[in-house]
């Protein structure tokens, strides 16, 4: 996905606008003339030479056309979705992850994604699915000692 | 019995063998790991430490860290996903090299010139550790700032494409290191009330974020892009055509050994800097320097050999002064002082056979890298010739629990899930990612250097310039700097110059 410089610019434009507001009420260190606001300013500062450069870069480049251009994978459905159930699930994985827990989660996040890349075949993507995040569970759990989460299956395996 | 000879009698006992054996296994796993890094390996390492003597202690992390940076090459290589942030530098020449069918080539260089860079790091570490220390013992706050911002520097000067999207890149990870407690008033800073936000981002959950996240969105949107990559390549010889390279490129790894050194023994700066610095000056003293960044071994030679040099350089300032070279040695330190073998001074005086016992290891460390190394680079294939299909969805498991694992806590994969997807919308705009992950490691150690500095000097910016070594490093990051913005303009005034002329003649 191209983004137009000039729309970036004016991004950093306004994130320099934002950092420079909220340093403002930063309060400042005893006995100096500068404090935790100073490096935050200083970086909105380049921020904002940055954003005129890139808005201005961007208004002489006349070759690209409209301020956001899809790549050609958007224009085609399947891909769309591909990337919506790649970070779609796995915003999802994280709200569920203490609930749902590790094995359960990856495994269906897993699942899903390999039998969409491959077109189908459920099954063997998600037998596949299992093997791997099971391995991957019990090497974190079991080598590593991260404790991560079992959700339902609590105390049901290691 | 001398204190070297009691030193080897540590090392070379079977229970330390085994322990290094297994920890090498263990090292090359997670560096091969794409978004798991050295930092992670020495962190997960400390608990089963706990249970050990001193020496085979330190000698699995010494093990670990060493095969976990030559192991950072392999996903790097293979599928353009550095395994640590030391392996960066040089990714896009590594992986396009693989994509022109020389795999073994830049596999083997990866892991001969990874051997020699840590044994001449080792050697320097134990050799002049006291002077190189007694050096860096003399910089204030003022070099380190300096020093921190040549780093940045380089990041930008070698990023491909326009300076000024690499220098965007380098404020934006600044400015995620701006993100929670100031560390100089320790005023809470762009948290919004969040407690985890107060922590700060972790550099990790980042960069895995912007780097294997971020690739696998690139697979996701493009899959012909990566389609053809080296897991159906032939990976026969790989030590085959690196003496060739060794004769060819000799002068680079002496200089790339020494700086490389040098950069790991001075606090703060690590592997990565010393990958970003060598790798800088390869493409500055090449005959091609135009042939950088698509697909030139000299690079992988320069930078694969230094950041494996000063993997040990940093052990240094970390033994004799107690201050870390890095994050892996900020973990060791801790370890050390769990052990009894506080790193000081004194640890010359009160546990000389530890030290030599730490030097030993650092030595036997890189000499088992060549088996072992090999074993992985092999194994590694078999990872690779597991279908996309199913090794997209894996390395993102991976992500996720490798975001999880570094606080336990589900907060670090939200990060990880954000930064992913700005890594990938940064890398389709042509920003570089691996200034805004230097720019975050780095930025809290500037922060705080920079206010120290201002505060010694009571906000006089000439007394940056005051102290010899700090008057050099700020001239040199400075005429790094002014050489980029004036190559800079010269592009943007040259084409309208041109235009200017042909249609002042038309």
């Amino acid at each position: 996905m191209r983004i137009h410089d000039s729309l970036i610019g004016v991004v950093l434009l306004a994130l320099a606008a934002f950092m420079a507001f909220e340093a403002a009420g930063f309060p400042p260190m005893p006995g100096q003339r500068f404090g935790p606001s100073l490096v935050p300013n200083l970086l909105a500062a380049g921020f904002a030479i940055c954003g005129l450069v890139l808005v201005a870069t961007g208004l002489r480049n006349r070759e690209v056309k409209g301020l956001v251009e899809l790549g050609e994978w958007a224009r085609k459905g399947g891909h769309v979705v591909d990337v919506g159930l790649v970070v779609g699930g796995l915003a999802l994985l994280i709200l569920v992850w203490r609930p749902v827990g590790f094995l359960i989660g990856a495994t269906l996040y897993t699942g899903l994604l390999a039998a969409r890349f491959r077109g189908g075949r459920l099954p063997s993507s998600f037998a596949i699915a299992f093997l791997a995040c099971f391995a991957i569970d019990w090497a974190f759990r079991r080598l590593l000692l991260v404790p991560l989460p079992q959700g339902p299956l609590t105390g049901l395996y290691w | 019995m001398s204190a070297f000879e009691t030193a080897l009698g540590l090392v070379f006992e079977p229970y330390t063998l085994a322990m290094m054996v297994v920890a090498g296994l263990f090292g090359l796993f997670v560096g091969a790991m794409p978004g798991l890094t050295a930092t992670m390996a020495t962190a997960l390492l400390v608990p089963v430490t706990f249970f050990m003597p001193p020496v085979p202690a330190i000698a699995m992390l010494v093990t670990a860290t060493a095969m976990a940076i030559f192991a950072g090459d392999l996903p790097g290589a293979l599928v353009r996903i550095p395994g640590t942030p030391a392996s960066a530098a040089y990714v896009e020449d590594a992986h396009r090299l693989t994509r022109k069918g020389q795999a073994e080539l830049v596999l083997g260089c990866g892991l001969v010139f990874s051997v020699i860079g840590g044994i001449f790091g080792s050697l320097v570490l134990a050799v002049s550790a006291p002077i190189l220390a007694e050096f860096a013992l003399g910089f204030s706050s003022f070099e380190y700032f300096w020093l921190a911002l040549f780093g940045l520097s380089c990041a930008v000067f070698i990023s491909t494409g326009r300076p000024i999207k690499g220098i965007v890149s380098v404020l934006l990870g600044l400015t995620l290191a701006t993100v929670g407690i100031d560390p100089t008033a320790g005023h809470p800073r762009f948290t919004f009330g969040s407690v985890e936000l107060t922590a700060g981002v972790s550099f990790i959950p980042a960069m895995i974020g912007m780097f294997a996240m971020a690739e696998v969105l690139r697979w996701v949107t493009s899959p012909r892009a990566i389609e053809d990559l080296a897991g159906r390549q032939k990976l026969g010889n790989v030590f085959e055509g690196q003496g060739r390279l060794l004769r060819r490129y000799w002068p680079n790894v002496l200089r790339s050994n020494l700086v490389g050194t040098a950069i790991g023994v001075l606090p703060g700066a690590g592997a990565d800097i010393a990958a970003w610095v060598t790798y800088a000056l390869s493409k500055r003293f090449s005959k091609e320097p135009e042939k950088f960044g698509t697909g030139h071994i000299e690079g992988v030679v320069d930078a694969g050999t230094a950041n494996n040099s000063a993997l040990a350089g940093a052990w240094v300032p970390a033994l004799v002064f107690g201050i870390p070279g890095d994050t892996i040695t900020a973990i060791v330190i801790g370890v050390l002082f769990i052990k009894g073998m506080n790193p000081g001074p004194t640890i010359m005086l009160n546990n000389p056979e530890f030290l030599y016992a730490i030097f030993i290891v650092f030595i036997l460390a890189n000499l088992l890298m060549l088996p072992l190394g090999w074993l992985a680079i092999k194994v590694f294939r078999q990872i690779l010739a597991i279908p996309r299909e199913f090794l997209m969805p894996l390395i993102l498991v991976c992500c996720v629990v490798g975001s999880f694992a570094i606080n336990n806590s589900v907060f670090g994969v939200g990060i990880m899930l954000v930064l992913g997807v700005v890594g990938y919308l940064m890398e389709e705009n042509g920003f570089p990612i691996a200034p805004a992950i230097l720019g975050l490691v780095l930025g809290e150690m500037i922060e705080t250097h920079f206010m120290t500095s201002m505060i010694k000097a009571d906000g006089n910016l000439l007394a940056f310039f005051e102290r010899p070594v700090s008057a050099f490093l700020g001239v040199v990051t400075l005429t790094v700097w002014a050489w980029v913005a004036i190559g800079a303009i010269r592009r943007a005034v040259g084409p309208a110059r041109a235009r200017a002329r042909s249609s002042g003649t038309g």
